[in-house]
This record gives C-alpha cells, structure tokens and sequence, in this order.
C-alpha cells in the first residue's frame, strides 16, 4: 500500500455506522421545509446602503468599514471587533488616520457577501473578547462615561432619541494560507499573491468601546469609536497583501500594484464603495480628512472621518452637502 | 409541449436535468427543483459533513443549513451552468470546519474536564481505540485548507478524479497533484498529533 493509499484508508474510521445514518431524506426535506417557514430563516433582502448602517448598528464597525490593507484584511478574514493591549511579540501597528475610497463593481461586492455567506474563513479566528451587541443607556453621559474615549462629537440635532453603547473587543486571526488563496482563487486571483510567510502569522484586532446615537430627525446616526488597532508581526509586508485585496476587490493587476505602492498601509482605510449603489467624494470636516457617500437612489448619504485618533461614522436621509454642513457644524 | 421540472419529478425523469437546469428553474421560483437538488445531493453531503464532524445531528443540522442557504440565496454567476454541486460542497466543508475548528479550540481549552474514554468507562475497549483513532484523524483533518480536506474526503467517499474535479471546481489536469498535496498535508499533520498523543500518555 502506497503512502497516498494510507491516507484514504486511515479516512475510513470516520465513516458513519450503522447508527449513524441520517434521517431518510424525505424525512429530513419535510424538517427543511420548516425551518424555512420560519420567517427567521428568510431575512428579507437588504439595500447595500442599509446594510451599511446595519452592520454599523451591529457594531460590525471593522467590518462595514476598516479598510486600509489591514482593515481591508480584517473584512477579508471576516474579523468583526476586537480591544486590549497590544502583545509584545506584536511589532507593526495600524490605526485609521486617512481614507482611501474604492469603487467596486457588483461582481466584487457579491464576492465580499458570499465570502461571508459560505463560511469562508482564511485561518482560525479566536475571541478573546467578543464584542457585543450594543446596549441602550438612558443618556449620552452615560454613555460617555461607559465609554470616556469614543465620544468627540455630537451634531446639532438636539437631544438623541436612542443611545446605545458597544462593547469592547478582541481577536487573534491565526492565517491559514490555503484557505486564504482559496478565497483569493475563487474570485479569479491569482491565491499566489499572498507570500508563503503569511502561513501562520497572527494578526489581532481590538476595539474599545464604541457610542452610537439616533435622532428621528432626517433618521439620522452617528457612530463613533476610538480607531481599532490591528497589529501584526513586524516581518509582515502589508503590500502584497494589499495587492492581492485590491484585485480581490475587482481592480486590475496593474491598478492594483500602482495603488498598493502609493498606500500608507499602516494608517490608509479602504472604503470598498458599490459604484452601482453609491457614488463617493472626499470632503473636511473640522479640519479632517472624510468620505461622503451617497445613495444613487438620492435621499440617504453617509459620512466617515477621523478626528483626534476617533472614527465618526454618521448617516441620515441628508443630502451630501446638508451632512457636511450638520458635521461641520 | 414544454415538459418542466415538476413534470420530470413526477414521472420520475428528473434525474435527467443536470444540477445547472434545476437551479435555473429554482431562480425561476421552482420549489420542486430545490426538492430534486436536495434528494440529489442530502445523502453524499451528509456523508461528507458526518465524516467531519463525527456526530449524527449535528452533521444533519449541517446539511440542513447548506440548503437553507441555497434557499436563501442560489448561487448565480451569470453562466447557463452553474457548479451546484461545487457550491453546495464548499459550503457544507466550510461550515463543517467552522464548527469542528470551534470546537477543537473548546476542547483544548476544556480538556482538563474531559472524562479520559481510555479509563474504561466508555465500552469496549476496541470501541474507545477506534473513537480516539477518529478523534486524531479529525484533527489532522482540521489543520488541512478546507479544500484539501474536502478532496481527500471525497476521494475516500469513491469519487472520481473527474468528479472531484467537477465537485471541488478544480483543473482536471491538477486533481491527482492537489490531492497528492492533501495527502501529504494530512500524514504530517496526523503524525505528529500522534507523537503528541503518545508523549502525554507517557507524560500526563
């Protein structure tokens, strides 16, 4: 018996029993079809620009909009949230201080979606800490003091309506390079990409406690957090990487090379934006750099900037300039 | 006259659509294909899921999900033909791996609360050996990619090599050589968890 042989026939202990046959199939469609009855299981289809506030709402901040190559990565390895002090075999460090938007075609949003949707998972992912769902106070100074380091602005819209505080949080991603060229390969990118070293390397995340506030006026929210951190070993070269994303996300090789060498991955958020869903613009607000997006549909628009180390994510039924205006003050 | 799907369940020719057409009339709102796509594929995913997971329900509760989500949302990349099989087995590895990579990592951190199966109390001690050897092939298994796994799995279900090309969506070409790689991957992996095993039953 050869060596390959040996492996097929160590395989077969785990073949089922007797006793482990399933349910006859008949029987087992019959339980199907009532879990999808459930209305549960049928989550009404979502636009990408709701969405967007969602997964804010959900305190899926990192992944909704933590770009950069190492946030890119963080959406790319499906990390959500993380917030404690850095390891000290922990040598490279990155934090939001810029924005980098991206147009990306429907093609490429899809393979974000179903990355997600079919359980891919480029490494093993471990919580030490996971973030929860945001929880209602009674008032923003509650809020501020469950959260001292996240609050940095509030528009002029009066009292909030609702708000909430999100949990701190923390993981390690250990990258499993298989299953992260995989993903790579079955969005038409070359898996190769990504250099043989990143096998085994642990990339941690942590996040500190975030506040979210809702005012009925113009539906608006904003959402604000100290920057998540992610940091990685200092033998890690973020720009291959972020070459192999911004193919990943629809770019051409060339374009791709170009802007990952132009990139400062260590403080750059890339904001992957639908250009079929949304068009984008690079604006000030209070002196610092932001992104305002708006819905093609009209009528919705959402703005991200970095203020003092902090993120502000804000979004309403507002017109671009009406967003600005309210975020400048 | 146009003969449909439902047509074809009913005298019993569906066998004749290929996994492609069924999903084109699912994305037509065809609730009968689902069912033909299900019967098709439940018992050699559960095969599959089962030899991961080592367990009756939860490898069932797997399978299910696999097709809620085809439910939810059918894979469609715009071809006539869709790989449904290759999206139904990568969905059902991925979260097979998920679930026993979660729970490797639960019972590295618990296993200091594990009742130790060799002490006797667990039945025949032929059966303990053979549960304790599935254990350590599982767990070489899970270090392996997803892909290699599911390929060496498959093979070991009798697949062959073109349909694990046309399962796992590889080159033809390349089936013999990936699966060479996954065997290889898993015979490291598996002896040295074994040498593992063997020190702390010498050292415990």
């Amino acid at each position: 018996m050869n060596e390959f042989d040996d492996v097929i026939a160590k395989l077969a202990v785990l073949e089922p029993t007797k006793e482990d046959q399933p349910q006859a199939a008949d029987a087992a469609f019959a339980t199907l079809q009532q879990r999808l009855e459930q209305p549960a299981a049928q989550p009404q289809p979502i636009p990408w620009f709701r969405r967007f506030t969602l997964m804010t709402a959900k305190q899926k901040w990192t992944q909704a909009a933590v770009g950069g190559v190492l946030g890119l990565m963080i959406a790319f390895f499906g990390l959500t949230s993380s917030g404690q002090a850095l390891a000290s075999d922990f040598l490279g460090l990155f934090r939001v201080q810029k924005f980098a938007p991206i147009s990306i075609s429907p093609e490429a949003l899809a393979n974000l979606e179903n990355m997600d949707f079919e359980g891919m998972v480029p490494g093993e992912l471990v919580w030490d800490e996971e973030a929860t769902e945001p929880q209602q106070v009674a008032s923003l100074d509650e809020a501020i003091a469950l959260a001292p380091n996240a609050f940095v602005f509030a528009p002029d819209l009066g009292e909030p309506t609702d708000v909430a505080v999100g949990s701190a949080g923390s993981g390690t991603l250990t990258v499993d390079l298989a299953a992260a060229r995989a993903i790579l390969n079955i969005a038409g990118v070359d898996g190769n990409l990504l250099p043989d070293d990143l096998d085994g390397s642990d990339i941690s995340v942590a996040t500190e406690p975030g506040i979210f506030m809702h005012w009925d006026e113009g539906n608006t929210t904003v959402v604000q957090m100290p920057s998540p951190s992610v940091s990685y070993p200092g033998n890690f070269d973020p720009q291959p990487i972020g070459q192999a994303l911004l193919q990943f996300l629809g770019m051409s090789e060339e374009e791709a090379v170009r802007l990952s060498n132009s990139i400062d991955w260590t403080s750059t958020l890339i904001l992957p934006i639908p250009s079929e869903f949304a068009s984008f613009q690079e604006v000030t607000i209070q002196g610092n750099p932001g992104i305002v997006i708006t819905d093609n549909e009209g009528g919705e628009s959402s703005l991200i900037f970095e203020s003092g180390g902090n993120l502000i994510m804000m979004q309403g039924n507002w017109s671009a300039d009406e967003l600005i205006d309210l975020a400048n003050g | 006259m146009t003969i449909t799907i439902q047509d074809q369940l009913s005298n019993g020719s569906a066998e004749d659509a290929s996994d492609g057409q069924l999903l084109n009339q699912m994305h037509q709102g065809d609730s009968v294909s689902f069912e033909a796509l299900f019967h098709r594929h439940y018992q050699r995913l559960y095969g599959l899921v089962f030899r991961l997971v080592g367990n009756r329900a939860e490898a069932e509760d797997i399978v299910q999900e696999v097709f809620i989500r085809l439910h939810q949302k059918p894979p469609s990349d715009g071809r006539d033909e869709h790989n449904v099989s290759a999206w139904l087995y990568r969905v059902a590895t991925n979260t097979a791996y998920n679930a026993i990579r979660s729970r490797n990592r639960l019972w590295q951190r618990n296993q200091h609360l594990v009742p130790d199966k060799r002490d006797g109390s667990a039945g025949p001690e032929k059966a303990a050996e053979q549960e304790e050897e599935a254990q350590l092939v599982r767990l070489a298994l899970a270090e392996l990619s997803p892909m290699h796994g599911q390929l060496l799995l498959l093979r070991q279900l009798g697949l062959s090599y073109a349909e694990l090309a046309e399962t796992c969506d590889v080159n033809p070409n390349s089936v013999g050589k990936t699966l060479s790689r996954a065997a290889e991957a898993f015979r490291e992996a598996y002896l040295r968890l074994s040498a593992q095993t063997d020190a702390e039953e010498h050292n415990p």
